[in-house]
């Protein structure tokens, strides 16, 4: 009874724009209260998670990818994406997966992703006769790849939860976030081919080369960061914060296009876009504490497991709530709250944490760009000038492409795991 | 009115925004400096860890209330936008009562949580672990007027930069 006016009480407050924070924060109040458990614990539960050192690897990541965007790595990645890849059928939105499977390797925040791929791209891709609802598209569905190609700050969340180390989280992204960034692709160049779209010509070895060159600090990023991670000399933590020292460096001294004068705005929305996730998940871990004291994820997953005990079912099913949760809420709160409660079943299937960490994620990174929630859907519409629903209707193929790899992800733990194996993480 | 929007604005929004950025160049400077003494000199800095995650408590309330000045919480508001101007106009005074509420109550309590632990000290820095527990009332406290002002201002605070 306590557990479904919970349930009510939560789903109550955020339908109605109270921030998660306090509906979370609200929700896990009143179950404190009425299973009787001190509220000391509460408090001691939010702190606790926010002290939690594989948490700090949160705001360094998202500032390294501010400076390094900032910075002007942007700009030149597109630009040698475009180098490599614009003879293709469709090239332009081939770049643009392209460039967002390269951009996944330093932000690590999928808005500001789709931000930045977007207000290049999207412009590029019209002018060339590209319909906007497929520009449009093609930049809200590849922004989905950054959160399942390493580093990644979903990955981060997951782990602290888990319990499993997010450098072998890392390597267990890199097989299925290279097979998104494929299927959106070939996606992409089936339809442009289709309706004859303009095909450019390739500007020759040595301009790429050029462009190569000029590119090579802003992917040092992602060599430091996952050579150090993979190779053991960082934690992922320590990582991101030679990330953030790696981004000033390129940004003040290499690329020049950082200022002094930028840095507060940088330092403050950075702090705030992590504070945000991290009091969420405070609050999030506190109402977990409650709900494990009193069993419910255990009686969960029996009641799931009393009615199939089919793995093939049981994933079927886990998939579609996970792709419901990602749907109508943002990515971090989304995986916060399922995670402790799903972890369970997957655990007594003999399902691989890593396995199921990727399945999390890649489920809710579809809804980050699908309606009603999809903040890369917002970002890309509002570039391109057209409706999130006309954005919508060009998804449509991107989503299929998609969730055909979001079924082999699930299904062939292979995909996940192969990676983790070869480097010797899985023992 | 009008000298309150000033004072959450310039003065506490001011000191709310320099404290995170404060903290924030702080945590970085002290991990950095962990890494490179352990990895260059081969001396592990027993401090550099655990100051970085009483920085981090801190930054998590700094950071909450200076999103909170900017209207930036995580939320879905969807439903919330298709309502009418007035009914909007209700619920946001509602919204932000209930939220002064839960801060009141919070604060107070975590207040009472770091007095208890006061008199015990950390590890390495030999500081009080009650300074683990004070952010949380601080940071609560910090968003309080925000809030507070949106009951009476029945719109949306957002930061005039």
């Amino acid at each position: 009874m306590t557990l479904a006016i919970t349930i009510i009480l939560f789903f109550g407050l955020i339908i109605v724009g109270v921030p998660l924070f306090f509906g979370v924060g609200t929700a896990s109040l009143f179950y404190f209260t009425s299973s009787g458990f001190p509220l000391e614990i509460m408090i001691q539960r939010i702190e606790a998670t926010s002290e939690s050192f594989s948490l700090l690897a949160i705001p360094f990541f998202v500032l390294a990818g501010h400076l390094m965007m900032q910075g002007g790595a942007g700009k030149r990645i597109v630009k040698v994406s475009d180098s490599l890849v614009r003879w293709l059928p469709g090239g332009l939105a081939i770049v643009t997966v392209g460039a967002a499977m390269i951009f996944a390797g330093m932000s690590g925040s999928l808005i500001a992703d789709a931000a930045a791929v977007g207000s290049i791209m999207i412009p590029g891709m019209t002018q060339k006769g590209y319909h906007k609802n497929y520009a449009s598209a093609v930049v809200a569905s590849s922004g989905s790849i950054g959160v399942i190609i390493p580093p990644s700050i979903p990955m981060v969340l997951y782990g602290f939860i888990a319990g499993v180390s997010v450098g072998e989280l890392f390597m267990a992204g890199i097989v299925p976030g290279i097979l998104v960034g494929l299927a959106l692709m070939i996606t992409a160049g089936i339809i442009a081919t289709t309706r004859r779209y303009q095909v450019e010509k390739f500007i020759g070895l040595k301009e790429l080369l050029k462009d190569l060159v000029v590119c090579f600090p802003a992917v040092g990023m992602i060599i430091i960061i996952l050579g150090g991670i993979f190779g053991g000399i960082f934690t992922a933590t320590e990582s991101a914060a030679v990330a953030v020292v790696y981004g000033l460096l390129v940004g003040f001294f290499v690329y020049r296009e950082l200022k002094l004068k930028d840095l507060p705005k940088i330092l403050i929305d950075s702090a705030v876009t992590s504070a945000t996730i991290l009091v969420v998940i405070g609050v999030v871990g506190a109402l977990t504490w409650g709900l494990t004291a009193n069993l419910v994820p255990q009686r969960l997953t029996s009641a799931i497991l009393s009615v199939t005990q089919n793995k093939i079912l049981v994933l079927f099913l886990i998939n579609l709530l996970l792709l419901f949760f990602g749907c109508v809420m943002g990515l971090a709160p989304a995986l916060l709250l399922t995670t402790p409660l799903l972890l369970p079943v997957a655990l007594s299937l003999g399902i691989n944490p890593l396995h199921f960490g990727l399945i999390v994620v890649s489920n809710l990174a579809i809804g980050s760009f699908t309606p009603p929630v999809g903040g890369a859907l917002y970002v890309s519409s509002q570039i391109a000038g057209i409706s999130i629903w006309q954005t919508a209707k060009g998804l449509i193929p991107f989503l299929a492409a998609n969730l055909i790899v979001l079924f082999l992800i699930t299904y062939i733990p292979e995909i996940t795991l192969l990676i983790p194996r070869l480097m010797g993480a899985l023992g | 009115m009008k000298i309150v929007q000033k004072i959450l604005n310039d003065y506490l929004g001011k000191i709310i925004d320099i404290s995170a950025m404060v903290i924030m160049t702080v945590l970085v400077s002290v991990v950095f400096i962990g890494i490179c003494f352990r990895y260059f000199l081969d001396l592990p800095l027993a401090w550099s860890n655990e100051l970085s995650q009483f920085l981090l408590v801190w930054l998590t309330f700094f950071g909450a209330a200076a999103a909170t000045r900017r209207a930036k919480h995580l939320s879905i508001d969807d439903i919330f936008n298709a309502l009418g101007p007035k009914t909007q106009d209700i619920v946001k005074r509602m919204i932000n009562a209930l939220i002064c509420l839960f801060l009141i109550f919070m604060a107070i309590r975590g207040l009472s949580m770091a007095r208890t632990v006061w008199s015990s000290k950390s590890e390495a820095l030999q500081v009080s672990n009650g300074l683990l527990y004070l952010p949380l009332s601080v940071g609560f406290f910090l968003m309080l007027p925000y809030n507070l002002y949106n009951v009476f201002a029945g719109k949306e605070w957002s930061d005039q930069e």
